[in-house]
């Protein structure tokens, strides 16, 4: 398909209606994924991801713009979008709990029409690339959720998709499993020049390892787009501070700070961990001293390379997680 | 959570869909289109002719019947509900409340939401003149007996409900079914096979829907029930639905420990 | 149309009806053992009024068809809000296939377990009650009988659309779909008892001339109470049944434009 994206869409807007209140899901987005790519769109819970995917997968239309997938729009041309798409949702429990994981995914394998044969070989080759040989025969309601979701990319994959759309996959997985699904998702996609992925997700270390380009969105809009290198760029001359702070403090106060961008705050084994984008290096001392008037203690306190939070929060004020 | 407050989740689950008008009204149509069943059954036997005592035998059993079919039908899908459909099962475990007592709130209600259907079937009573003859003291006391052992059996189908997979609706009616068959609800224990009326007499419904018929057309007119004084079969039924409800307790305590043995509180069996 | 791909979907979406259904014992005493109770307490009524034997017979007809509503009610219609709710409906309109095949694999693997459940009444109603059946016509009681299903199940799949888009209000509709639609079917009893004008409106169930036929078919002594000729009757179901499908594949098709519009088919407990 030649000149043409493999996921479009321009000025898509998605509305909902609930008891006469009108949320705006997504206002006005344009988004060109080439053939080839592996897209992220990096945002926090509620920005729009999972809609803008499920407008993709055709099960959900859009209030205006159009969405296009492999050249076909969403709206009206279903039937050539569903057998080359699939999708992974996180959190997902699909397929039905009195059966195995090899009869769930034999089972989804028919709805694409994929013969007993092939679909056989398919699922024994993709259970033994998720290493789940031992899992193959027991019930899936007995499998634990980094082990189910190992079986939801293999329901994805197993039908030959040209296009996957993953909906924060690693949502709530061990280190080991989310590993295992990045490194596959990567191969598979090195293994065919038209294959395509839109993967949405909230964790930053993800977007930044694996993707080629990156959307980052917000409150349904798209506010910046480009390679994570590109992004990073764009607060080259901002100063990104990361500090721990004991006690912990509440840090609202930095929103009125001269010279602060924005900031993100978690706490981690009982301290702050704070990171902190400014306009330049004048406001820090400011930082510094307003957390120490405020009864905190400043453990540890670096300058940083800057990341793609840091471009979030520079951008939306606020940090991802 | 206390009883109450079961109670009242119980309502809002069971009505919250919808406006209470059309929540009452869906309520009473099942147990009138289940009334109608068997007066026609009846109508055509008895080519055309409506009276008599086996009318009102049979009406006012099927009417009382209704509290038992409607709670048990509700009991035999809450745990699968509140496991599989909301999920919630596993969070009501592990909150301070006993899970046993919440089912108690919950099927209480159910009790009396069926209350609805009843008194508008004994209603419908007067249209096929049923001959009804009242004991205001003995129908507190068919309530009462009624919820006791109806919530014990449903306990105990609770209990049974958590070990296994999630098959429809008919689990609950299946065991409303044993009692519909074997109390002498509507047709006298005569009929039974002589081997199957020791089950009827160990089953607290029978006696139960003795006390109905003294209570609601004012004297017994089955047989084998007509032998009992109206203290035993108050009193009997009321002692089997506290070993019932005792039994269901214990069940339960094993049910509880077998669940989190086997990881059964959050599984998901549909198919 | 891909047909491979559908016939592939049909069989997709049985299996776990039929696996599922033998996998799990605790299905033999839920769905074979326990119903017959009610059988058993119909056909001690019938006694108790000193019926005709062909009465007994009616009940236990009435009872084998009964099992295949209350598949129709709780294993089609309300099962796509359940699938909803289990989160697998957005996979099921995500993929490729015809969703009507989805629903015929519900049916087919139903009608297995279902069936299962049917011949274990009739069983019980030959060897424990002696209930004798006539089949002077064997053809055409198949006939009425697999049509019947057809319609039936058409009517199922209609069903799912429609629970789907009423939302919770699915497990009030299968109640509602129970008892009162056992009294105006003539569960059973001759639907004719109910007079002619009920007995049409009733006729809208496939249910209704199904059963009627059957019980023309199989209690020849009984024909006094059949309502329609048992031929006539197949020609009706088959319009009903043909009507039925297509309906469903309408209001499918609705359904999932709807949901599409709404956004609340991939959203569980709306």
């Amino acid at each position: 398909m030649p000149g043409v994206y493999s996921i479009e869409s321009r000025s898509l807007t998605r509305t909902f209606k609930s008891k006469g209140e009108v949320v705006e899901a997504l206002k006005e987005v344009d988004l060109s994924v080439r053939q080839g790519e592996l897209f992220g769109l990096l945002g926090p819970n509620g920005a729009g991801k999972t809609t803008l995917i499920k407008i993709f997968t055709t099960l959900l239309l859009p209030t205006s713009g159009y969405a296009k997938v492999a050249g076909h729009d969403v709206a009206k041309e279903v039937k050539q979008i569903r057998p080359i798409i699939n999708m992974v949702t996180g959190g997902e429990h699909s397929g039905y709990g009195l059966l195995t994981v090899r009869e769930n995914l034999w089972m989804f394998s028919q709805f694409y029409g994929i013969p007993g044969k092939v679909a056989k070989e398919r699922i024994d080759s993709l259970i033994d690339r998720m290493r789940i040989t031992h899992l193959a025969d027991r019930k899936i309601r007995t499998l634990s959720t980094g082990e189910r979701q190992r079986v939801n990319i293999i329901r994805a994959f197993m039908t030959g998709p040209k296009i996957v759309f993953l909906d924060e996959p690693t949502l709530g997985l061990d280190v080991e499993t989310s590993r295992l699904i990045r490194r596959y998702v990567k191969e598979w996609l090195e293994q065919d020049g038209e294959r395509t992925v839109l993967l949405t997700t909230h964790y930053m270390m993800e977007a930044d390892e694996l993707c080629d380009r990156i959307a980052i969105i917000n409150d349904g809009e798209i506010v910046a787009l480009g390679t994570p290198r590109e992004l990073k760029k764009r607060i080259q001359d901002e100063t990104a501070i990361g500090m721990e702070i004991s006690p912990e403090i509440d840090l609202g106060w930095l929103d009125g700070t001269k010279g602060v961008m924005g900031y993100s705050a978690k706490e981690e084994g009982g301290m702050l961990s704070a990171r902190v984008v400014m306009e330049d290096d004048s406001a820090v001392s400011d930082v510094l001293s307003g957390v120490t008037a405020r009864g905190g203690r400043i453990i540890s306190f670096y300058k940083d390379e800057p990341t793609l939070e840091d471009v979030f929060v520079k951008l939306t004020g606020r940090g991802l997680e | 959570m206390s009883l109450k407050s079961s109670m009242w989740l119980q309502y809002q689950i069971d009505a919250n869909w919808t406006r209470p008008l059309v929540f009452v009204v869906y309520n009473i149509l099942r147990p009138v289109g289940a009334a109608l069943l068997l007066v026609a059954m009846f109508y055509v036997v008895t080519g055309g002719y409506m009276g008599g005592g086996s009318l009102a035998y049979l009406y006012v059993g099927n009417a009382f019947f209704m509290l038992i079919a409607q709670t048990l039908f509700f009991v035999g899908w809450v745990v699968h509900d509140d496991r599989e459909h909301y999920q919630v099962l596993k969070y009501l475990y592990i909150s301070p409340m006993s899970y046993f007592k919440y089912l108690i709130g919950r099927t209480a209600m159910r009790f009396l939401l069926s209350g609805f259907a009843l008194m508008v079937l004994i209603v419908l009573g007067y249209l096929l003149r049923i001959p009804y003859r009242i004991d205001w003291l003995l129908l507190v006391a068919v309530f009462l007996v009624g919820w006791a052992f109806i919530v014990g059996a449903g306990l105990l189908l609770s209990g049974i409900n958590m070990l296994t997979a999630r098959h429809g609706g008919a689990v609950g009616e299946a065991l409303a079914g044993i009692f519909y068959l074997l109390s002498g609800a509507i047709f006298p224990l005569s009929i039974l096979p002589q081997w199957v009326r020791g089950f009827s007499l160990a089953l607290p419904s029978t006696y139960w829907f003795s006390l109905v018929r003294r209570a609601v057309l004012g004297a017994e007119s089955e047989e084998v029930m007509a032998q009992f004084t109206t203290l035993q079969v108050v009193l009997y039924p009321m002692a089997i639905s506290m070993v019932l409800l005792g039994l269901s307790y214990l069940s339960f305590l094993g049910v509880d420990h077998l669940t989190r043995k086997k990881g059964m509180l959050d599984m998901t069996t549909t198919y | 149309m891909n047909i491979m791909l559908n016939l592939r979907a049909v069989r997709g979406r049985a299996y776990p009806r039929v696996i599922g259904a033998l996998r799990e014992p605790s299905w033999m005493l839920w769905e074979v053992v326990l119903p017959m109770l009610s059988i058993a307490a119909f056909i001690y009524f019938y006694r108790s009024l000193n019926a005709p034997k062909e009465f007994e017979g009616f009940v236990v007809l009435g009872g084998v068809m009964t099992t295949y509503w209350l598949n129709v009610l709780w294993g089609m219609a309300s099962q796509f809000y359940w699938e909803k709710e289990t989160g697998n409906l957005q996979l099921y309109l995500a993929a490729p296939m015809s969703k009507m095949s989805i629903l015929a694999g519900m049916a087919l693997g139903g009608i297995f377990g279902t069936t299962v459940r049917a011949v274990s009444i009739i069983f019980i109603g030959v060897f424990v009650f002696e209930i004798s059946f006539v089949i002077s016509h064997p053809f055409l009681l198949v006939a009425i009988f697999m049509v019947t299903l057809l319609a039936m199940y058409g009517m199922g799949m209609m069903f799912a659309s429609l629970y789907l888009l009423w939302g919770r209000e699915a497990w009030n509709m299968n109640a509602l779909f129970q008892e009162p639609i056992y009294f105006i079917t003539g569960q059973n009893f001759p639907v004719k008892a109910l007079g002619p004008t009920v007995a049409m409106a009733a006729s809208v169930i496939p249910l209704t001339l199904g059963l009627d036929a059957m019980r023309q078919l199989l209690f020849p002594e009984a024909a006094g109470w059949g309502f329609l000729d048992p031929m006539l009757e197949l020609g009706i179901l088959c319009v009903s049944a043909v009507i039925m499908l297509v309906m469903a594949r309408q209001l499918l098709a609705f359904m999932e434009r709807k949901g599409r519009e709404t956004g609340k088919l991939t959203m569980r407990w709306q």
